[in-house]
């Protein structure tokens, strides 16, 4: 009788080990699962892409014609940027970087609707001088010297963007002009 | 006689004997199902991290498709019909009204296989632009921002890329004339197997 007893108890027990071990197994292999999903969705960057859409889009941009005269014809964007890097006027008297803001401002405006139902989430436009240094190790890097026109749009804290830049060279600087599409992911 | 090591076995009585046979039926059982289990966790797991990763794949076959429909769109603008002739990416507005007008347009279909070809000026627009489309007809050019060049009623299913450029017209001013370019927009509409 004792016997049948002690035989169940260690039955009894080898079973509750054995489920033990399942059990462990099963967290074991869940929190390497979980480990493995957090490290690889942690490695996933903010994906920013070369976009043509918005090359192109920058490409007939700078060929825009704004409302500021430069010696009786009205010049095109490309054209007043020029002259805002050299803190020129229109033929009427207004800033040619302030003609450029408003023209810039018009056109980024009719082009790109975002909005929070909409795809695209916002944009952040960027117009700099900038010129090429040479550090105190020798290295040559890009310097801004002046931001001429900054616009940013909407909500740019969003996974997938669009980027595309311009550049004008001028003589011993660089105009670089570019924009951000921020995209819903 | 020889003993043999299934003697004491087969001294059981017959029922004792079916009991053990069936216990390690049993344990035989839980070991086949235990097994199955893990590998049927395991092919789910992998099914699941595979659809994950094929996800990504599968957005940047869509992205790289639509960088080359766009690429499409600008080779068709910068060809001798549409280019304004200054730069790159710039539409003649002047040649649009012409190819919008000219029933022998129609050509199109076989030299571009291109099922539509429509472009919008995108940027000025006046308030009544912005309102609502507007053709573009000799009546009207260029207080309208709507070109139809070509349409092919035949196509049934189509695709759509599109690509910015710049839309220039002639202007007078005074005793000069000059490129007047806006931002615009050509959709071209592409045939799809049926």
């Amino acid at each position: 009788m004792r016997n049948t007893r002690k035989r169940e108890i260690i039955k009894f027990k080898h079973s509750q080990e054995e489920m033990v071990g399942f059990v462990l197994i099963i967290v074991l292999v869940s929190i390497v699962a979980l480990v493995f999903f957090a490290v690889s969705i942690a490695r996933q960057p903010r994906q920013e892409y070369r976009s043509s859409e918005i090359s192109n889009f920058l490409g007939s941009f700078l060929q825009y014609t704004t409302g500021c005269e430069i010696r009786y014809l009205p010049a095109s964007m490309k054209d007043i940027i020029e002259e805002c890097a050299n803190n020129k006027m229109c033929d009427d008297g207004e800033s040619a970087c302030d003609a450029m803001a408003y023209a810039a401002e018009n056109a980024l405006n009719d082009s790109w609707h975002y909005g929070n139902e909409s795809y695209l989430r916002g944009y952040e436009f960027n117009i700099t001088l900038t010129m090429n240094v040479t550090g105190a190790a020798g290295e040559a890097r890009r310097e801004t010297i002046q931001q001429l026109s900054e616009l940013n749009r909407g909500n740019c804290n969003v996974a997938v963007k669009r980027a595309a830049d311009v550049m004008l060279p001028m003589e011993d600087k660089d105009i670089v002009i570019s924009l951000k599409a921020c995209y819903a992911g | 006689m020889k003993k043999t090591a299934y003697a004491g076995y087969f001294k059981m009585g017959k029922k004792s004997n079916i009991i053990i046979w069936k216990k390690s039926q049993l344990k035989i059982q839980q070991t086949a199902f235990m097994l199955m289990a893990i590998f049927i966790f395991f092919v789910l797991a992998g099914i699941f991290f595979i659809s994950v990763s094929m996800q990504g794949t599968r957005q940047e076959v869509t992205r790289l498709e639509r960088e080359k429909a766009i690429a499409t769109a600008a080779s068709i603008v910068d060809s001798a019909e549409f280019t304004c002739g200054t730069g790159s990416l710039c539409l003649d507005a002047d040649k649009l009204l012409l190819l919008s007008a000219d029933a022998g347009m129609q050509d199109f279909g076989e030299l571009w296989h291109v099922a539509a070809i429509k472009v919008r000026k995108v940027s000025p627009l006046s308030e009544q632009e912005s309102a609502e489309d507007i053709e573009c007809t000799k009546m009207n050019y260029p207080d309208c921002n709507i070109f139809s060049v070509y349409s092919n009623e035949d196509v049934s299913k189509a695709g759509a890329v599109s690509s910015f450029a710049a839309l220039c017209r002639k202007e007078n001013n005074g005793n000069y004339a000059y490129d007047k370019c806006g931002i615009g927009q050509i959709n071209i509409a592409y045939r799809l197997a049926e």
